[in-house]
């Protein structure tokens, strides 16, 4: 925390014991899940992602700052609003409709939300009328995130809902809460998407079976989050042999998709395309997939796999794609930024457009201010 | 402000349950008529009471409207907690706000019978005594807003820590509606058991609405005042569970 600026949150010894209830496990002197000696503060304008493995007390811990949890230890202190944990599942029954989720929302977060506003900008215009039971979980997602998002807060606490949001709406989430974190405000990410904490957030802590552990800058905080455990076996040997990207032209998606092929040994590894600013800047927009290869005896097999970028919400500039393989705990085995783009191509009447890769360029979107559909501009 | 976020979700609890329905709404004007029908076709045919079929049917219309009421929002409270889950680990809500929604949520419902009701009254009895209705209407009312507040903020509670509750409680209502003056008139329970019976908060809200509505012999005030007693004691005691659980129950639901 810089001097001078006072907290706007401060958490001191905190702890909290969450007991299964009685039938499961409970009951007096059962054993439960303890959150101990947690102290932080967090100051005006921070961005702080909160990492850990399952069950580490993320969500706990976010509960007890949202005031949702009462702690049985130590203090809690904030200057300002702090807003609901947003998480990743609407909070009302699923027979209501997005509008009526961001209406009732709105009314026990004490803010009355703009209902159209909030369900335009989740790009859930096209459903606000159907129950959120026959909504995509991705749809899902963006309507728990929006409503949590447009109500107004010093401190925003959520919790892994980002990762699930299709990329454009992820994109545009977090240019908001960098925004807001611009204007004053705190955020508190917590989960283990490190695309999204590295794209949002400068600081992280790190719990581990309900300590903090590291209260520490996010590249130091994700080298030990990653660092392999010593029961872990030894790591694979990943190649990613080329990464091709091609234009797909507005008529038919608006999006460019990235094709890499990888070539690894057996087991689960997750792919991981992310568009940032040239020069190392912000992520602007990532993709995840996962994906596994068996061993077929015939040595390191390859694989291509493809990953499709809207063009929607991204701003007018320049653009980096980079690529990363992780195993299946986050950890990176493979990286390559030289992904690039050639200038306009000769634009055939439809289907995508094959892009050849070049050494270091980059891409260029620009959009249209009075339409709302992406013209696309490609320049080296 | 608590007062419109209970009735936003009221609102929404009653939209979520008749999405999807063809109905609709109405189905709180046809079930307490097709109840009160098969106990009036059951008792006039079998049982043969002193008094008219129609007589009779509105007699149980009254009691069941009110009876089925009371139930509806006790068993929808009891799930409520459960039901709310995702949104008591999210937002720190007072807990205590999402029964008070399911219960209101059955008024809600039963206001959509009571066009009927007093269409039936004024058809078929001409108009309640005023006075009658002045003084017996509010207690009802009361005993009825107050038992069912607090018998489904307790059972509310005990559901978020043993669902057991949730399962007992639709059965124990429906076995306790015969211990109530639903289908037969306070006048043929035996004296010596009457005060108990009475003790009953619904018992003598059901008394009172007939006396209300019906011009019926209203509950002795001994009896109201117990039945008064009973339903505070509920209250109390529901609200003593929310406001020390809540912390706790936010945990195992």
């Amino acid at each position: 925390m810089s001097p001078g600026r006072p907290a706007l949150l401060q958490a001191r010894a905190l702890a909290t014991t969450l007991r299964p209830p009685l039938g499961l496990g409970g009951g007096r002197g059962a054993p439960g899940f303890e959150l101990k000696d947690i102290s932080f503060s967090v100051a005006p304008g921070a961005t702080v992602a909160l990492l850990g493995q399952n069950g580490a007390g993320k969500t706990t811990l976010l509960r007890l700052l949202a005031g949702v949890y009462r702690p049985q230890g130590g203090v809690i202190s904030a200057r300002g609003r702090v807003g609901p944990v947003i998480g990743w599942t609407p909070l009302f029954s699923p027979e209501l409709t997005p509008r009526e989720h961001v209406r009732a929302y709105g009314m026990v977060a004490g803010v009355p939300l703009d209902v159209y506003d909030v369900i335009l900008r989740a790009g859930l215009d096209a459903v606000a009328r159907r129950p959120v039971r026959l909504l995509s979980a991705g749809e899902q997602a963006r309507l728990a995130l929006a409503p949590g998002l447009a109500v107004p807060a010093d401190i925003y606490l959520l919790d892994e809902g980002l990762s699930l949001c299709d990329p454009a709406y992820r994109a545009a989430a977090i240019a908001f809460l960098r925004r807001r974190a611009d204007e004053g405000a705190a955020v508190i990410l917590a989960g283990q998407d490190l695309l999204c904490a590295r794209a949002l957030c400068s600081r992280a802590l790190l719990l581990e079976r309900g300590r903090l552990i590291a209260d520490t800058d996010l590249d130091t905080a994700i080298a030990v989050f990653t660092a392999p455990s010593a029961e872990a076996g030894p790591t694979a040997t990943v190649v990613i042999e080329s990464v091709e990207v091609q234009r797909v032209l507005p008529g038919a998606g608006e999006r460019i998709d990235v094709r890499c092929r990888v070539r690894t040994g057996p087991g689960a590894f997750a792919l991981l395309v992310a568009l940032k600013r040239p020069g190392g800047g912000a992520v602007l927009f990532s993709s995840r997939c996962i994906f596994s290869l068996e061993d077929q005896g015939d040595g390191s097999p390859a694989r291509t796999l493809e990953v499709g970028i809207p063009a929607s919400a991204l701003p007018q500039g320049p653009y980096q794609i980079a690529v990363a393989v992780t195993d299946s705990r986050g950890v990176p085995l493979a990286t390559r930024e030289d992904a690039a783009l050639t200038p306009e191509p000769q634009t055939p009447p439809d289907g995508p457009t094959p892009l050849s890769p070049l050494p270091d360029s980059s891409i260029s979107l620009s959009t249209s201010a009075t339409s709302v559909a992406r013209s696309w501009d490609f320049d080296s | 402000m608590v007062s419109r976020v209970v009735l936003r979700l009221a609102l929404d609890e009653r939209a979520a349950r008749l999405r999807q329905t063809l109905v609709g709404r109405y189905w709180a004007l046809g079930l307490p008529l097709l109840e009160s029908g098969a106990f009036t076709l059951v008792f006039t045919l079998f049982v043969r009471p002193r008094v008219a079929p129609v007589s009779y049917l509105l007699f149980v219309y009254v009691g069941v409207l009110a009876w089925r009421t009371f139930a509806r929002g006790v068993s929808a409270a009891a799930g409520s907690l459960v039901r709310a889950a995702p949104l008591l680990r999210q937002v720190p809500l007072h807990a205590g706000v999402v029964p008070t929604s399911a219960v209101l949520a059955a008024f809600l419902d039963a206001g959509i019978a009571l066009p009927l009701l007093a269409a039936g009254v004024v058809v078929l009895r001409g108009w309640p005594e005023p006075a009658a209705l002045a003084l017996w209407l509010p207690i009802a009312l009361a005993l009825q807003i107050a038992a069912t507040l607090g018998l489904g903020w307790l059972v509310a509670v005990g559901n978020a820590f043993y669902r057991d509750v949730g399962l007992a409680i639709g059965p124990l209502l429906y076995i306790l509606m015969f211990a109530a003056p639903v289908v037969y008139p306070t006048s043929v329970v035996p004296l010596p058991l009457r005060p108990l019976f009475l003790a009953n908060p619904m018992a003598a809200a059901i008394e009172a609405y007939r006396a209300a509505l019906l011009g019926g012999v209203p509950p002795s005030l001994e009896g109201v005042g117990l039945a008064s007693l009973v339903a505070l004691g509920l209250l109390g005691a529901g609200w003593a569970a929310l406001r020390l659980c809540d912390p706790r129950l936010r945990e195992v639901l």
